[in-house]
């Protein structure tokens, strides 16, 4: 007997499906792509409760808006145009999904009971999110979502606003490994709320860009201590207030092993675990600080391996433009030369739009 | 994988004698039986692997000999395929299947159900996963109507379970590769 393989010409039905038990459907369900299981939710009571009983695992789900940032912030459009793009598996990427939209009926419609189904459901290894414009999230899930339901690997909360952080932190389970979150530069970013979240405890790698909270660092660091957080918890922080760094070794003077102008090592109460503060590589205006716990016995040459991280910076419009007449383009930067070309040709479009409005007016 | 033919003919030491539902005697090969871990756990059990042990007939009850006949039939042609692990079960965006698996399961629907429940009771993981497949493979690609009809579903869906709201099919979009998705409206409040 060989192993020639062929697809299967002769089955084409199977009309025994409802004699068989929960636990069998399931098993074959384990075998449908996404697009199928959501399909066959849509069949019957029966296979909607069997369907969104079954947690199943996600590659990247993430909402964006169609324009990049900055760009999307300076279009004055009444409706922030989306896309939902939905990978199933992050190692065969030949199943894709990308659901655009660009009115608030197919949003509600379509994008809205997409999004639940997939955050009920689904384990998602990344899921990425942005701020929609005239609208806030918050409102638009309302209570459909529960608390600490999300089995988020990585969220990435782009751009989202303070309500609408703390919205998607509250929702994220546990099985977290990484939180990437802005604070836009932001004052009253809700740090102080944010640390007492369990998502944002337990997380191993805590990411925030733009974040001007001068204390934002020790505190965690504290919360570290408190909680014994394992070796290789990591939080990552950009533009954050010049004074944290020193700030932080005041505040941890009792504990302080070492200090250089880079570095900060302090003691916890775990003897096996200290925690390193320390300057990342400097990337444009942003001021990139890593604090991670490390084990005691981590020789200081390895200190210069954690260093080894550049933010991919999002950065206010006027900043953004500051630094472009100012400095060179890097190619780690997350806004290079040709955005700063489709930026300016968006705004040569909307001049021009705005002068025929002008011209010819709307009757 | 490797698939070669068996060489070896069950001998009193090596086999066990399982009796069907309707009373006829299959002799089995213990190498065989490995493949059903409900087999493989009673032999444990029963010391039926050491010649010095008496071995009863094992009754299945709940597999007609037509069934047994089936079943050893792919235990025979998987008789020197490696041990089946668990991590093989991933869903695909493609089905294929071995020649010899497609004309083994180009069965009647009935019998396909009655070969998935004995594959469950015995518990032959290879056996019950590839007749899961071939099963998403009818319905994998299809719509909403489609697989009601492959799958002879008679609907009973009113409202969503997210929103309460009556469910109505949206096919106004082709944008996009969903546009088949039903999807339920939901208008939260915004």
């Amino acid at each position: 007997m060989g192993n020639k393989m062929s697809s299967p010409k002769t089955l084409t039905s199977f009309e025994k499906w409802n004699d068989l038990p929960p636990e069998m459907k399931l098993v074959c369900i384990d075998h449908l792509d996404f697009k199928t299981r959501f399909l066959l939710r849509s069949t019957s009571r029966t296979e909607r409760a069997l369907v969104d009983a079954h947690q199943f695992q996600m590659g990247h789900v993430q909402m964006q808006g169609l324009l990049p940032y900055p760009i999307n912030a300076i279009i004055p459009s009444g409706y922030d145009a989306q896309k939902l793009t939905i990978i199933p598996s992050l190692n065969s990427q030949k199943e894709i999904y990308v659901i655009s939209v660009r009115n608030a009926t197919r949003f509600t419609e379509t994008i809205v009971p997409l999004l639940v189904f997939i955050l009920k459901t689904s384990i998602i290894s990344e899921f990425s999110i942005e701020m929609i414009r005239q609208r806030d999230w918050v409102n638009v899930f309302g209570n459909m979502l529960e608390p600490a339901s999300f089995r988020i690997k990585n969220f990435y909360g782009v751009i989202l606003s303070h309500q609408e952080t703390m919205f998607f932190v509250s929702k994220l389970h546990s099985i977290n490994e990484s939180i990437h979150l802005d604070a836009n530069g932001c004052q009253k970013f809700p740090m102080e709320r944010l640390i007492e979240d369990p998502a944002i405890l337990n997380t191993k790698l805590l990411g925030i860009r733009d974040l001007p909270n001068k204390d934002a660092v020790w505190k965690l660091a504290e919360k570290w201590i408190e909680n014994d957080s394992p070796i290789g918890t990591t939080f990552r922080v950009t533009s954050t207030n010049h004074r944290s760094f020193h700030q932080f070794a005041v505040v941890f003077k009792d504990r302080l092993i070492s200090e250089t102008n880079e570095e900060i090592l302090i003691k916890t109460d775990n003897p096996s675990k200290h925690i390193l503060l320390k300057l990342a590589r400097r990337c444009r205006v942003s001021r990139p600080l890593i604090c991670i716990v490390v084990s005691s016995e981590t020789k200081e040459l390895e200190f210069e391996t954690f260093g080894k991280w550049v933010t991919k910076k999002m950065m206010p419009l006027s900043e953004y433009l500051s630094f472009l007449f100012v400095e060179d383009m890097n190619e780690e930067d997350d806004l290079n030369g040709s955005s700063f070309i489709i930026l300016m040709l968006h705004c040569v479009w909307l001049l021009i739009t705005m002068i025929l409005k002008c011209l010819f007016g709307r009757h | 994988m490797s698939c070669e033919e068996p060489t070896t003919s069950p001998t009193p030491e090596n086999n066990i004698t399982v009796v069907s539902s309707d009373g006829k005697e299959f002799l089995l090969d213990l190498k065989l039986t490995e493949q059903s871990e409900t087999l493989a756990r009673l032999i444990s059990n029963f010391e039926y692997d050491r010649t010095d042990v008496k071995k009863d007939p094992v009754p299945l009850g709940n597999i007609t000999s037509a069934q047994m006949q089936k079943i050893i039939e792919w235990l025979q042609h998987h008789r020197y395929y490696p041990k089946w692990e668990q991590n093989d079960i991933h869903y695909s965006t493609s089905f294929t299947f071995e020649t010899w698996v497609e004309e083994y399961l180009n069965i009647p629907n009935n019998e396909m159900f009655e070969l998935l429940n004995a594959a469950n009771y015995l518990n032959i993981p290879r056996l019950f996963s590839t007749i899961c497949r071939i099963m998403a493979s009818r319905i994998t690609g299809k719509s909403a109507e489609q697989i009601r009809t492959v799958l002879n579903i008679k609907t009973d869906v009113k409202n969503d379970v997210y929103t309460g709201i009556p469910i109505q099919e949206d096919s106004s979009s082709s944008e996009d590769g969903m546009s088949e998705i039903s999807l339920s409206p939901s208008p939260p409040p915004i």
